[in-house]
């Protein structure tokens, strides 16, 4: 039986799917389960560093405010994300468990900073800290300045909504907590960022 | 520090019901101006290299059997240093028995006595022997299994059979293949074709005795060389072939031919005879050996029946009637004829040649 001509033949084949190159990186990602299935971790790990990587460097550097540690804790993730893969086997999976894994991991930094930060000599006001350049760029912004006032919860639930525009699931289900906690958390947040910025303003 | 309000965003960002698209706005704007660094997927894979879960994740048997070795070693070395260790006096400073930290309400063991190496290796040595027990057991019980374990030999080349000697028949390159121990048996006329190993298993040994017993020198220093003739193997069913095969009659008048059809004796006493044998599949055991051990022509799967079924009748079996062809010099004996030629049987079941013929020129 012979196929249209019109119609190239394309063969499901996940050997093809692994050898792809890297133009074909997006049609892989948003490709059918079916044909992820045989991704193996090393290739979904450069996958998805393509993809991904920046977007969650940059939701890391929202938390956690250090773009080396955020870099540090995207890493982490897909390092763990690469000795899970056997749970995983998908793209999606491997997504969302890449984004819970930076959000969690991102908490742990600052509560590691907080005690940290309780039990070290603060330096000299001259001298700038290690990260001060780092932060310089996302200090200019006096919504990332408010944000940094915020509790954790807040500031992830915010974070989350309206910079990688998740839903409230997605945000319950990467948080760990309920959809109700998500809406709670959201509009405290967002009231204590309208306050904190008029009383700035003023 | 850019205030809400007064930066780009205009005065009224912050206030009314876009204020969640201000937000939006100033994270995104924020954000985008991070550049992670470049060797980001470098730094994971070898963090991922690094990592030492990694290779136990990707290899658990290696792990386990590393484990395994690990532990029988470690057991190993304590217990050598228990060996060279001075038991250290009772009362030294500094040595708390084992006994003095149990509770009082337990038995008290008896102390544990160092055990020689040669000791400590029973069981393993134990366990190797059953281990090689029941596969041996598994390959008698098992005759696919023999088979094959005997077809992997042969074709390692491992044992000095010839891929067709497991039909009884002659080898072409099996010096012992045919040659008959007639002499040796004495007037069993038996057959002691060592390399047909599935072929009457109790003829080959009766004759593998009596050879190393009782055999004439004459006879048992018969020895067939290889036939090169491929043709001298028929392969229809009833094959009817024609071999040439050498004798060497032993005192007790029984022969001892080589089992292929250019087989020629070293002895000098040795007559070479041509003998055709016609032999059908159906009665697969033409040997007409007094004894039943003939292996003249036989089908391969019918190998044992035919040796067990193989009586002193040599008319009986009949359907293979060689005629060999006495040549000069050939001893003719006495009209007892016993073939002892061997069957080379290719792979299309077709069998068949009797090397041997009488000394008196017939046999059947």
């Amino acid at each position: 039986m012979s196929e249209p001509d019109d119609e190239p033949t394309r063969p499901i084949n996940v050997t093809e799917t692994l050898v792809a190159t890297d133009a074909t990186v997006p049609a892989a990602i948003f490709a059918p389960a079916t044909t992820r299935v045989g991704w193996s971790a090393d290739w979904a790990v450069t996958e998805l560093y393509s993809v991904h990587y920046r977007a969650l460097v940059r939701l890391a550097v929202l938390l956690v405010r250090d773009i080396p540690t955020a870099e540090e804790v995207v890493q982490d993730s897909f390092v763990a994300m690469h000795g899970g893969w056997q749970r995983l086997r998908d793209a999606e999976n491997a997504l969302a468990y890449l984004r819970q894994a930076v959000v969690n991991r991102s908490r742990s930094v600052l509560r590691h900073r907080t005690v940290v930060d309780k039990n070290l000599q603060k330096p000299a006001p001259d001298m700038p800290s290690a990260e001060h350049g780092a932060l310089a760029l996302l200090e200019r912004s006096a919504v990332v300045g408010a944000l940094r006032k915020l509790p954790e919860r807040q500031r992830e639930a915010i974070v989350l909504r309206y910079y990688a525009d998740f839903s409230e699931a997605e945000i319950a289900a990467t948080m760990g907590i309920s959809r109700g906690a998500v809406k709670s958390h959201t509009a405290r947040g967002m009231a204590a960022l309208r306050a904190d910025l008029e009383q700035e303003s003023w | 520090m850019v205030r809400p309000g007064h930066g780009p965003h205009g005065p009224d960002g912050p206030h009314g019901h876009d204020f969640a698209e201000f937000i939006r706005r100033e994270l995104h704007a924020a954000a985008d101006q991070v550049e992670p660094g470049a060797d980001g997927l470098e730094r994971i894979r070898e963090k991922i290299r690094s990592r030492p879960a990694h290779a136990a994740a990707r290899e658990p048997w290696t792990t386990a059997v590393r484990l395994a070795i690990s532990g029988f070693l470690a057991g190993l070395a304590l217990r050598w240093q228990a060996l060279r260790r001075p038991h250290t006096a009772p009362g030294a400073a500094g040595a708390v028995p084992r006994q003095a930290r149990r509770a009082p309400g337990h038995a008290r063991r008896a102390p544990r006595q160092p055990r020689d190496w040669r000791e400590a290796m029973l069981r393993p040595a134990l366990a190797v022997g059953i281990a090689i027990f029941a596969v041996g057991v598994i390959l008698a019980v098992v005759p696919p299994l023999r088979q094959g374990v005997v077809g992997i030999g042969q074709t390692l080349g491992l044992t000095g059979q010839s891929p067709t000697s497991n039909s009884g028949g002659s080898t072409p390159g099996g010096s012992r293949g045919g040659s008959s121990a007639g002499g040796g048996a004495g007037a069993l006329g038996t057959t002691s074709s060592r390399t047909s190993a599935t072929a009457a298993a109790s003829c080959t040994t009766t004759a593998a005795a009596s050879t190393s017993s009782k055999a004439n020198p004459s006879t048992s220093s018969a020895s067939s060389k290889p036939s090169p003739k491929p043709d001298a193997t028929p392969t229809t069913p009833v094959t009817s072939s024609t071999g040439t095969g050498s004798q060497s009659p032993s005192s007790n008048g029984s022969t001892s031919t080589s089992g292929s059809p250019t087989s020629t004796a070293t002895t000098p006493a040795s007559s070479t005879a041509t003998a055709t044998s016609t032999a059908s599949k159906a009665e697969s055991t033409p040997a007409p050996s007094p004894t039943g051990c003939g292996s003249g022509s036989s089908a391969p799967e019918q190998v044992s029946s035919a040796a067990a079924k193989a009586t002193a009748t040599a008319a009986k079996s009949a359907s293979a009637t060689s005629t060999p062809t006495p040549q000069a010099g050939s001893s003719s004996t006495a009209g007892t004829s016993s073939v002892s030629g061997s069957s080379s049987v290719n792979s299309s079941n077709a069998v068949t040649t009797t090397g041997g013929g009488s000394p008196s020129g017939s046999s059947s």
